[in-house]
């Protein structure tokens, strides 16, 4: 069979690699950084102290090194538990998409699918606490005091009265980060996740021609533009609303 | 009558008078992290990450200077070790300031031609800067590295890998400070260069003259903070073989067989390499803060990570 007829489904397979690594470590970071950015202002200082430090260090180191770091420690990591390869079954987590089955689950127990999403949470986690952290201050006191005094617990009124309202001011920058974050999950290929950009490097390699870069970039731009431009609408619409309230 | 009834919205300062502060609202959560307190919270989490992964103190004496071979504390290991890691170093800042440095005239071009009243210099800007900020780094340094002719004249100076991801790193700030210049210059008063065309200056001294030098003090605390995800974003070079910090440390533990320790390391030499610079740009902007009186013309915020790694 010429090569030439696999492409096609090797992109399809790179790109929706690309899509759940994007899907899953979006929705990851956003929960972790949510309950990191609501410990950063908690009234309990130690837990403020360990989120800042957390979201200092992760914000300034590059993503690769915690991709390397997650790759080789995670064994390691669950290692020590007494845990080994032969636990879990990683068959029940294996996805049947319109007839391409994706192995990247069944590869083995630490599988370098989920050192990915985990280095790619650990790298955007903190940009979402800070997120977070800007939305919940620029909150007016009174809202906090009113709901504490209705008699709300501080992570009640955290959770029912202020992280509603601060969703809202979140959605523009969040979005400009998950367009960042489906762009970063290219670094996944250095650990061979195989995703798009590590489909195109091989293909690259078998038919020693660059344009399959370019058509990459294309894919990309699929979906990291329309992502910039509803950013840019879903803006528009929030701060109008703001002014007829 | 009614001057004293209604508040003047920006008052006058009084000379000679202490001004007080300008307090933000009130909000629910006030009080700043003291740089103490983030500082604490670090040290917490260099401690946390070795123990939770289980790191063997051992295998961090390569890093004093102990010889794992024979426990016996050597100076000469000591400073070859850190010789070889501090080229790495040299070569990630030369990298990363090159790159910026080069791309500030393609950048002043491209803001200044996405804000052109001329649709042939204002639609190729805006396609340059939408397209190289929605692309991945790695695929344009793959794609240049494949694409390069073999030998350009350039590439004998310095080695091929360092040219391919210098260059595309290029070419990726310059849209993103093409945006951060162009938000500077938004920002600016419209009376500016109202004022410079009234007193007869040209479209371009009035750029060099009046807005360019105004703009680019505004947002150096901005330019500050890409400079640190250049500085983050050369560590992609490792994955064509640029022999740059990263490349350095994975050297490292492939001979000393410690790849936790050793990345380690080396993450908390990025570590402190961004965090002065982050703590440069936060100090410019409180010194601002704090110099400006009224109506300060006030920096744009800096823009949220759109950056690679």
């Amino acid at each position: 069979m010429d090569f030439r007829d696999q492409i096609p489904n090797l992109l399809y397979q790179g790109l929706i690699l690309t899509l759940w690594l994007s899907i899953l470590s979006a929705v990851l970071s956003l929960i972790v950084g949510t309950i990191v950015g609501v410990m950063r202002v908690s009234p309990f200082i130690p837990l403020a102290t360990v989120a800042q430090g957390f979201v200092e260090f992760f914000r300034n180191i590059p993503l690769l090194i915690t991709i390397f770091f997650v790759f080789n420690g995670l064994p390691i990591f669950f290692n020590r538990f007494g845990i080994t390869q032969a636990r879990i079954n990683w068959e029940l987590f294996s996805l049947d998409l319109g007839g391409y089955k994706l192995q990247f689950l069944n590869l083995d127990l630490f599988s370098f699918f989920w050192a990915g999403v985990i280095a790619l949470v650990a790298y955007h986690s903190p940009y979402v606490a800070e997120v977070v952290r800007a939305a919940l201050q620029a909150i007016s006191k009174g809202q906090m005091e009113a709901s504490r005094s209705l008699g709300f617990s501080w992570l009640g009124s955290m959770r029912h009265v202020l992280l509603p309202q601060a969703f809202r001011t979140m959605v523009p920058p969040l979005g400009s980060l998950f367009s960042a974050l489906i762009r970063n999950t290219s670094l996944c290929s250095a650990i061979a996740v195989p995703e798009l950009i590590y489909q195109a490097d091989f293909i690259e390699g078998r038919t020693a021609s660059p344009t399959i870069f370019i058509v990459a970039g294309a894919l990309y731009l699929i979906f990291t533009i329309p992502l910039g431009l509803g950013i840019n609408l879903l803006e528009r619409r929030l701060s109008l609303a703001r002014i007829r309230r | 009558m009614t001057e004293a009834l209604t508040p003047a919205v920006h008052p006058e300062p009084i000379p000679g008078a202490a001004q007080p502060a300008r307090r933000p609202p009130p909000s629910a959560f006030g009080k700043q992290v003291q740089w103490w307190q983030s500082l604490l919270g670090i040290v917490v989490i260099l401690v946390l990450i070795p123990f939770i992964f289980g790191m063997d103190p051992a295998k961090f004496r390569i890093f004093v200077g102990i010889d794992p071979a024979d426990s016996v504390f050597k100076p000469d290991i000591l400073t070859s070790i850190w010789y070889f890691i501090f080229l790495g170093i040299a070569t990630t800042v030369l990298s990363a300031a090159v790159a910026i440095l080069l791309s500030l005239p393609l950048a002043i071009g491209l803001a200044l031609g996405r804000l052109s009243p001329y649709g042939w210099v204002r639609w190729p800007s805006i396609l340059y800067i939408e397209v190289f900020r929605a692309l991945p780094v790695l695929l344009l340094i793959f794609f240049i590295f494949y694409e390069m002719p073999a030998n350009l004249p350039l590439v004998t100076l310095v080695t091929r890998e360092f040219f391919t991801v210098t260059l595309a790193l290029l070419i990726y700030t310059a849209a993103l400070n093409a945006e951060i210049l162009r938000a500077g210059i938004v920002a600016l008063d419209k009376g500016q260069t109202e004022a410079a065309r009234a007193l007869g200056l040209s479209y371009w001294q009035t750029m060099r003259a009046i807005i360019l030098p105004q703009t680019f003090r505004n947002v150096l605390p901005t330019l500050i903070a890409q400079f640190t995800t250049l500085l983050k974003d050369t560590s992609l070079g490792s994955l064509i073989g640029m022999v740059e910090l990263l490349q350095r440390g994975r050297i490292v533990f492939q001979g000393y067989k410690n790849p936790l320790e050793t990345l380690f390391v080396i993450a908390v030499i990025y570590f402190i390499l961004n965090f002065i610079l982050e703590r440069i740009s936060i100090a410019i902007q409180e010194r601002r803060r704090r110099h400006a009186r009224v109506a300060a013309p006030v920096a744009p915020a800096a823009p949220l990570p759109e950056h690679a790694a």
